[in-house]
């Protein structure tokens, strides 16, 4: 323990005056935590319209627009556009779509929206065949893409993708080129190379990293991707690989690597876990259900300003997964550990994670549930409200639609 | 009014004796504050806050902050030092004392920094642990956090635990929501019972508890439903307790020559799991293993007094028991998942009994209602052993079992029987009088085996089910048999027999049972076909019957036994079914995050029952050989609501068309008219079968707000049978002696009504005080048209069974149950002049449980019986001190005071079509018992020995571990609003 303490100092010492590392130790369990006026300028709570159309359950993607929240709901598969004062202005449901993921594409004004076709299923292992194929234009039946135009949602424009298979496993936007992954392992499978991260230009393949061996890997027996997070750059994402710490980045024409978290020895994973005989899938699920403190893969990562938000896939509770890397400092902050404070009127701050992020802010959502019960335990404390919010809690009930949080990061904690 | 009177005695003491308690209220003051983060002035969540008593460190009260880092005690007594203790996993610990008094009531520490323990982590001494965290989907309860008795065990816990309901039944609910299964390290413990983990292992044993929500493994779950998941509390034993055993070892004497004794042992390790139990008792003790196992539980709180002398049933009973059990596992895994298990069982048991008892009986008839009166006297024993193996494998998706078990049993039996028949004020008609001894072996072997495959996905191809089992049986019975029975009013019709039956019969059956869950994959690929899922379906068996009926007649002329060629035969019964189905389903369901979940799901399921069976007899007139084929559907509508944070609803209609086919006997029976002389029936050869077509329904709402103090749940269920071409009585009544002859024919009409409800509510109040209340009803109604004496006659039977309970703990100083049951058969006649008849019962039962001091419980309970119609009335007062004593209280001595008023009778009652009758036999009668016991028990390794003050202490250096501090640190108590406090 003595021995992590002064490796803990030693790297704090280093990086703080070389930088010329991007090696972090990072302890979760002693992140600390600050007062919301402290770290945020501004904190604004946007309800959002409930109306007997608009009703939706909670937010599972968000997208903000210059004009719109665009908010995709999984529960009633549909994708609703507010504005920005949270007045409902339309819905939208692809017919035939099961929609897995929205996508913003500044350069065309448009949504991009893609999915299942809702008439068809498949098991893994069929999805595991297809992918040695992913460009194979005879699965594209069993997709749904499209363009949904923003210069005008209420003539809902929509431009379909045709043969546009890679949307089996859902592709992330960049520049003009599709970003996407699928990893998996098989004993059956010739002892070949395959690779982590690939980019696509329609259906050519332009660049491939991260090799790995489709047979021999046994930890990947069992299906993994990596994880693109979008920037506001559109030539730019920044990703996670699975059973790796490090955040990276991709842009045109290169890779690089961005941080390296050095994680106590309770969260790593073991070196002999890459080497373990894995059988099947479900060994590993077995594996992973019995080291549940074990850390598998970094995920949501946002960088705003000078921040970097990431949270950790651990079997831990959504308080103790979310953090903050203040790059100035390097230190770090467990976004659980944010107090609500008489800034904000006690009222829920990140509990639903980081949904959005743009130039200059974070976006995040509270269910009416939590923030009436808010409320009521805070009533003590007479908490001042914005207008906009008071009239929110005269008018609404626990079962209204959620509320938008829109949060502005200050300069300088502090 | 005795009952009343009781009931209410009952109620006040136990609220007397604990009244004063609460005087002292007025002298006590709060605390409040808000804890911090010195460094970043952050709120701390999760800090545990311990107030002691200065004087003598006992502790007071405890709480874990919230989000807001807030705290606030309040009953905090006057004039009385407290020392307050902040700590929280990685900062320094901080210690505050403060005395409060009528001049400062309330103090306020407004803002108390903590900080950062820097460097010398390895000395920081955590002295409290988080109660409750959320660890993802499961809430876990951290023991250590819990400040008991040395000698607690789990359940003494489980009742402080917020949001943990321990009801009166012995369920446990969390948050509303039933808990299914009780595991411990991830395994069933002995069994399904809860109890004999959370009443056996103590609380010092168990590293951590955990509640979660999982998936029914052992079922295909082709529809996700919601309702098929299960709740799971496992119990996680310290590294270091992981083997042990306990048990209990008890023999008691009392007056009128009545003895006890049982003992029962358990032991576990990581991998291995047995018991055995044996009893000895003449006081009708009579337990099966499993219920000895849960009766000898080191519990001090709540006894049942369930496992005593039993004066409710018939008759005086001699009982040897013993058996034992054992599960092995072949793979230590925690996870209720997967499954390498061996079980094995052995039972025996012997019972000698002697009922006398006396019968009155109202049979209703044309004009009417003819008494009958019997006395009997019976003298049985009874010796059987069975025993069993089996085999289990079962992971994600494949599941294999195997078992075998045998059971033998030997009996004999004599009985005198007398009885007449007269007519309600009228005449005496006849009386008939039997002796009969008999003498009988049994013995069985079965063996069966199933096979699942699920794959991961169910929508692979390959996910079927397969089981298969062999029966095989055999008995030998011998009997003899001397009737007389005489008219008063037609000689001619006087009988006398003298009768041997030696009768052998075997019976074999074949099971075969197959289901494919992957049709609708297989015939439609990846279409999705709108949702509906496809099972298939078969099920063939094929049994064979075979009796050897050898019956011979005193000969007085001979001086032999002749045989009977009328009753003596042999016969077999060969029958062949299959059963296939094609099961269809889809479900609808709706969600809304945060707000509601919504399910429903149809099946319908056709079937068809194609059956053959063939009758050889060495009677000509009973050879038959018939064949039938039947369309079986079946079709059900379940649903569940399940408001956020509110309420669950559950709800399910179903429907199922059944058909039953008259069997040889009812078809071409063999009259003998010696064995009942009352009752003769003589079948019909043309019946056809009958057909049920049936519908239940059943509704469930169970209220989940676990910051609530009250839970409250309720139940409906109805259900609705009717049946054509039911074979019905067509009786006639020998008006002379009374004798009832019967055809059977087939009518329409038959139906029968079933309903029930059912509610409880539980109160948690202050100082771990409980209040239950329980209340069910249920109807049932039969309408059954048959001709008596040929009148056309629609009898009507009503069942209406009430039953209010009251359960009130009170704290660990005891607990108070009361019922009050009332019970009313009656049965009505549509046809002419035929009577109806009423019966009621009345039935209180009280239940008094308490601890006037530590280690004495005194229990009393108590049932008062009462029945309108024959004017009865009965009364069973029990009273029990039980005191445990040595230090680790494992030696018990009790005292039993049984049938204390000496009042207590056996009163049974039964009502059917047009008859009704009562029944008291004699039972055990007051006597006076001492009982020693010892509970033998160990948890883990040598260190017991040096004596529970270190364990208790231990405890605190739990929390103080690199891992251990990284959960500590962290609890969620906002997750789902459990909060202590």
């Amino acid at each position: 323990m003595r021995k992590w303490i002064a490796i803990f100092c030693f790297i704090v010492y280093y990086t703080a005056s070389g930088q010329s590392t991007r090696d972090l130790y990072f302890q979760p369990s002693f992140a600390t935590g600050a007062p919301a006026s402290k770290i945020f300028e501004e904190i604004n709570y946007i309800p959002l319209e409930t109306t007997k159309k608009s009703l939706f359950g909670r937010i599972r993607q968000l997208v903000v627009s210059d004009d719109y929240f665009i908010i995709w709901d999984a529960d009633t598969n549909f994708i609703y556009f507010f504005d920005k004062k949270g007045k409902f202005i339309k819905k939208y449901r692809p017919s035939n779509c099961t929609i897995k993921t929205i996508q913003l594409d500044k350069s065309r004004n448009a949504l991009f929206i893609s999915g299942s076709n809702k008439n068809f299923s498949f098991s893994p292992a069929e999805i595991e065949k297809m992918m040695e194929d992913p460009t194979n234009r005879s699965f594209a039946r069993f997709t749904w893409s499209a363009y949904y135009d923003l210069s005008d949602i209420h003539k809902e424009k929509i431009q379909r993708l045709k043969d546009f298979s890679l949307a089996l496993v859902a592709p992330t936007i960049f520049n003009n080129w599709w970003a996407y992954s699928y990893i998996f392992a098989n004993r059956k499978f010739a002892d070949n190379t395959g690779y982590e991260l690939k980019v696509y230009d329609g259906e050519k393949n332009i660049r491939e990293d991260f090799s790995y061996n489709k047979r021999n890997e046994a930890f990947y027996y069992k299906p993994e991707q990596v994880n693109f997070f979008p920037t506001n750059d559109r030539e730019r994402l920044l990703f996670t690989r699975p059973y790796n710490y490090s955040i990276y980045q991709l842009t045109k024409d290169s890779v690089s690597l961005l941080y390296t978290l050095i994680l106590p020895l309770e969260n790593s994973l073991p070196k002999a876990f890459f080497t373990h005989p894995f059988r099947s899938k479900n060994d590993l699920d077995l594996y992973r259900t019995q080291n549940g403190s074990l850390v598998w893969k970094i995920n949501n990562v946002y960088r705003v300003q000078h921040y970097m938000f990431f949270s950790l896939d651990y079997n831990k509770s959504p308080r103790e997964r979310n953090f903050m890397l203040d790059e100035t400092t390097n230190r770090f902050y467990s976004t659980g550990k944010i107090n609500t404070d008489s800034t904000n009127g006690y009222l829920p701050l990140l509990q639903s994670g980081i949904q959005y992020a743009d130039e200059n802010h974070l976006y995040s959502s509270a269910s009416s549930s939590s923030m009436f019960q808010s409320k009521d335990n805070n009533q003590a404390r007479n908490p001042e409200y914005k207008p906009a919010i008071k009239q929110y809690f005269e008018k609404g009930t626990r079962t209204d639609n959620p509320v938008i949080i829109q949060l502005k990061l200050k300069n300088k904690i502090g | 009014m005795m009952r009343i009177l009781i009931a209410v005695i009952i109620v006040i003491i136990p609220s007397l004796l604990f009244a004063q308690r609460d005087t002292t209220r007025y002298n006590k003051g709060s605390v409040t504050g808000i804890v911090k983060d010195s460094a970043d002035d952050y709120a701390l969540q999760s800090v545990t806050i311990t107030l002691y008593k200065k004087s003598d460190s006992t502790l007071i009260n405890y709480h874990i902050t919230g989000e807001d880092g807030t705290f606030t005690f309040s009953d905090i007594p006057f004039f009385t030092p407290v020392h307050i203790n902040f700590s929280f996993t990685g900062y320094n610990l901080l210690s505050k004392t403060i005395t409060l008094d009528t001049l400062t009531p309330n103090y306020n520490f407004k803002t108390l920094f903590l900080s950062k323990a820097q460097g010398l982590m390895d000395e920081v001494v955590v002295k409290a642990v988080v109660p409750i965290t959320m660890n993802g989907d499961t809430l876990e309860i951290n023991p250590a956090a819990f400040k008991l008795d040395s000698n607690a065990v789990v359940e003494d816990m489980l009742r402080r635990v917020p949001g943990v309901t321990m009801w009166g039944d012995g369920t446990i609910t969390v948050n509303g929501r039933t808990v299914n299964n009780v595991y411990v390290d991830g395994k069933p413990f002995f069994g399904n019972d809860p109890t004999l983990a959370t009443q056996n292992l103590p609380k010092n044993a168990i590293e951590k508890i955990q509640v979660y929500r999982e998936t029914d493994y052992t079922k295909d779950n082709i529809d996700d439903n919601p309702a098929d998941s299960l709740l799971t509390m496992n119990i996680r034993l310290r590294e270091d307790k992981k083997f042990g055993y306990f048990g209990k070892a008890g023999a008691g004497i009392g007056t009128d020559k009545r003895y006890e004794a049982d003992a029962s042992g358990l032991a576990y390790n990581k991998k291995l799991r047995g018991g055995i139990a044996a009893s000895l008792n003449n006081i009708n003790k009579t337990a099966g293993l499993q219920e000895m196992f849960q009766q000898g539980t080191y519990r001090n709180y709540n006894p049942s007094n369930r496992y005593v002398a039993n004066f409710g049933s018939a008759g005086v009973n001699k009982v040897l028991f013993i058996g034992g059990n054992m599960q092995y596992d072949f793979s230590e895994n925690n996870n209720s998942r997967f499954s390498n298990q061996l079980r094995a069982n052995y039972d025996f048991r012997s019972t000698n009994n002697y009922v006398t008892s006396t019968t009155d009986s109202r049979n209703s008839v044309t004009d009417r209602v003819l008494l009958q009166d019997s006395e009997q006297e019976t003298h049985s024993t009874n010796n059987n052993h069975s025993g069993g193996i089996s085999y289990n494998k079962r992971d994600q998706d494949k599941d294999f079992s195997v078992n075998a078990s045998i059971n033998s049993s030997e009996n004999t039996r004599a009985s005198n029987n007398f009885s007449t028949r007269a007519v309600e004020g009228g005449s005496v008609l006849s009386e008939n009088s039997s002796r009969s001894s008999s003498q009988s072996k049994n013995n069985g072997v079965n063996f069966s085996t199933s096979f699942r495959n699920k794959d991961d996905d169910e929508r692979n191809l390959k996910g079927f089910g397969i089981n298969y089992n062999l029966s095989y049986n055999n008995s030998e019975s011998q009997s003899n048999t001397i009737t007389d029975f005489i008219s008063y009013e037609d000689e001619s019709q006087n009988k006398h027999f003298n009768r041997l039956n030696n009768n052998e019969s075997s019976g074999f059956s074949n099971n075969l049972g197959m289901n494919y869950n992957a049709l609708k994959r297989l015939l439609f690929g990846n279409f999705s076909l709108w949702n509906i899922n496809m099972v298939l379906n078969n099920n063939v068996s094929v049994t064979r019957s075979d009796a050897n009926i050898k019956v011979s007649d005193y000969d007085s002329l001979t001086g032999a036994y002749l045989r009977n060629d009328s009753l003596t035969h042999n016969n077999r019964v060969t029958r062949i079914e299959d059963r296939p189905s094609l099961r269809l389903s889809k479900n609808f369901s709706k969600r809304l995050s945060d707000r509601f979940n919504r399910y429903i799901n149809i099946t319908a399921n056709m079937q068809g029952q194609f059956l053959s069976e063939k009758n050889e007899s060495s009677f000509d007139y009973r050879n038959m050989d018939r064949s039938f084929k039947f369309f079986t559907p079946s079709a059900s509508v379940s649903y569940n609501y399940d408001r956020f944070n509110r309420y669950n609803i559950e709800m399910s209609l179903s429907g199922n068309k059944a058909s039953s086919i008259p069997s040889v006997d009812q078809l071409r029976p063999i009259i003998d008219t010696s064995v009942n002389a009352y009752n003769i029936s003589l079948g019909n050869a043309n019946l056809q079968p009958s057909v049920t077509n049936a519908l239940n329904f059943g509704f469930n709402y169970r209220r989940q707000q676990s910051a609530k103090k009250t839970d409250y749940n309720f139940d409906i269920s109805a259900s609705v049978s009717d049946v054509n071409d039911a074979i019905v009585d067509s009786s006639f009544y020998d008006r002379l002696s009374g004798r009832r002859t019967t055809y059977l024919i087939n009518m329409d009409g038959r139906r029968v009504y079933n309903a029930g409800f059912n509610a409880g509510t539980s109160f948690k109040m202050k100082n771990n005080k409980i209040l239950q209340f329980n209340y069910s009803v249920s109807l049932s109604n039969t309408t059954s048209p048959n001709f008596v004496d040929a009148i056309y006659t629609v009898t009507k039977a009503n069942n209406i069974n009430n039953n209010l309970s009251v359960f009130y703990t009170l704290g660990d100083l005891g607990t108070v149950m009361v019922s009050q049951g009332v019970n009313t058969n009656s049965s009505t006649q549509s046809g002419g002049s035929l009577k109806s008849l009423r019966a009621v019962n009345y039935i209180t039962q009280g239940n008094l449980n308490i601890n006037p001091v530590k280690d004495l419980t005194i229990s009393n309970t108590f049932n008062y019986v009462t029945n309108n119609t024959t004017g009865q009335s009965s009364a069973l007062w029990n009273a029990f001190a039980t005191y445990r004593f040595l230090k680790t209280k494992q030696a018990e001595v009790k005292l039993s005071a049984m049938d204390i008023l000496k009042q207590n009778k056996n009163i049974s009652t039964s009502a059917n079509i047009n008859n009704l009758s009562t029944t008291v036999s004699n039972g055990l009668q007051q006597f006076f018992m001492v009982t020693l016991s010892y509970y033998p028990r160990r948890f883990g390794g040598g260190r017991q020995v040096r004596g529970e003050g270190r364990r208790e202490g231990g405890e605190g250096r739990q929390g103080g571990g690199f891992e251990r501090r990284g959960q500590g640190g962290g609890g969620n108590f906002g997750g789902r609003g459990i909060r202590n406090r």
